[in-house]
């Protein structure tokens, strides 16, 4: 009986704890709504997206919220993603992103602070700034002759005229550059380029997978840096309807 | 709708909106000429209730000379303003692939990526019409539902089908071949309820 109340005791000021919160991003986002947008907002829509981002959370992942997107360095978000697993996006992948949407951002502002503490990401931005000042910033991975890859692909890849003058035929070619310069781990989807989804990894056979292979495989590259150091970075190409 | 713009430098093509004053000429002639076209009507015209619509709208690029003065000017005229900004273009890795963004529309924002490719600008342009304006029909949907998104696109027609492929440029490539697209590697969240896996297999909220 006494073990009972006092799991009763304990559990109440956590669960009151837990709706305080959600009720603090939800008043914080409406607020910061225009008057005419009100009377749409979707309070129960908002507390979905919370609750998305807590199950993220939960796995020690998380999303650096939009509005830090646009703002800062690409050493900035770099150290954020390989130092302390913070990607460069939130979840939602519609072409429209609903004010409702800022309710994730807003619990992963909070998720962050209490991970890292109090001004973690203005303490990141003050140390990209100062190495990027010190030329120790993020630098893209080059090719080594300085061209670009699809100029690459236009002199090298047989099939390049299959993609002349096709509307539909889409590869996306994706691999990563290791810290000696060489692509590895190179994957080859394909889909419908009208509906923006690739959907499936084109299987061994293929003659666009083989081909795509060769290519990349002879390719050298300077790898990305960062502190000056060589880092492992990852590229991507959109082979389609070439203009 | 007014389109608050300010052009990049040519220091910094980062700066500003993201685009040229060129550019955004060519974003906004390639709207009119869809306009034009009219390429904005779906399949049928008809609202919720089967009566026929007309929609009436007003399009005017506007020039200011940085992107905190957009800011401004959209706080001052939210009912009616959006700011014209690069970027939007998303690659999202997924258990069964991979899935692209080419362009972001969110109230008072408009993302574009390309300036030529004006059916994607036109499409983006007409979200912020139809579900963010002050004036925005109620039959097309109170802000964001599941019924408005994803394969409601195809569904709805006119210029909400995806109908443009993207063009292969030197910009295109850039956006492509460097770190500047934001990336997305879903964590494994898993073991997935039915619930969440649908939502996982279809960008949207489980309700």
């Amino acid at each position: 009986m006494k073990r009972t109340v006092l799991i009763f005791i304990l559990f109440i000021p956590f669960v009151g704890a837990c709706q305080s919160e959600e009720k603090i991003i939800v008043g914080k986002v409406f607020s910061k709504l225009p008057e005419y947008y009100k009377n749409k907002f979707d309070t129960v829509q908002c507390m979905d997206f919370i609750e998305i981002g807590k199950r993220t959370s939960l796995k020690d992942s998380f999303f650096l919220p939009s509005s830090y997107i646009a703002l800062h360095t690409t050493t900035f978000k770099e150290i954020l993603k390989r130092e302390y697993n913070i990607f460069e996006n939130n979840i939602f992948t519609n072409d429209v992103i609903i004010p409702e949407s800022q309710c994730f951002d807003e619990y992963m502002f909070l998720a962050i602070n209490k991970k890292q503490g109090d001004s973690f990401l203005g303490r990141i931005e003050k140390k990209a700034d100062s190495l990027d000042k010190a030329g120790m910033g993020y630098k893209e991975p080059l090719l080594a002759n300085k061209s670009n890859l699809i100029d690459v692909f236009k002199d090298k890849f047989k099939y390049i005229a299959d993609f002349m003058d096709n509307d539909q035929l889409t590869l996306f070619i994706a691999f990563d550059v290791n810290k000696e310069g060489k692509p590895k781990n190179i994957r080859v989807y394909e889909g419908d380029s009208r509906t923006h989804l690739i959907l499936s990894e084109v299987n061994t056979s293929s003659k666009y997978r083989i081909e795509v292979l060769r290519v990349i495989s002879e390719t050298k590259w300077e790898p990305a840096k960062l502190y000056g150091k060589p880092i492992e970075s990852n590229q991507h190409l959109l082979l389609n309807k070439v203009k | 709708m007014n389109v608050v713009y300010a052009p990049n430098s040519e220091a910094d093509p980062k700066s500003g909106s993201g685009f040229s004053t060129n550019e955004v000429s060519e974003i906004e002639t390639g709207i009119k000429k869809e306009l034009s076209a009219q390429t904005f009507h779906d399949y049928q015209n008809l609202d919720s209730d089967g009566n026929p619509y007309e929609v009436k709208f007003q399009i005017n690029f506007v020039q200011v000379p940085t992107l905190e003065e957009a800011y401004q000017k959209y706080e001052q005229e939210s009912d009616r303003t959006t700011v014209l900004e690069t970027g939007g273009y998303k690659i999202k890795y997924t258990d069964v692939g991979v899935e692209i963004t080419l362009a972001t529309t969110s109230l008072g924002h408009l993302k574009l990526n390309s300036s030529i490719d004006s059916h994607t600008n036109t499409h983006e342009l007409f979200h912020s019409l139809v579900h963010f304006a002050k004036n925005a029909p109620t039959f097309f949907g109170s802000g964001y539902n599941q019924e408005n998104q994803g394969p409601w696109h195809e569904k709805f027609g006119g210029i909400f089908s995806y109908k443009e492929t993207l063009p292969l440029n030197q910009q295109n490539v850039t956006d492509a071949t460097t770190s500047t697209p934001t990336i997305l590697i879903i964590p494994n969240m898993g073991p997935y309820t039915e619930e969440q896996q649908q939502f996982i297999d279809s960008g949207t909220l489980p309700k």
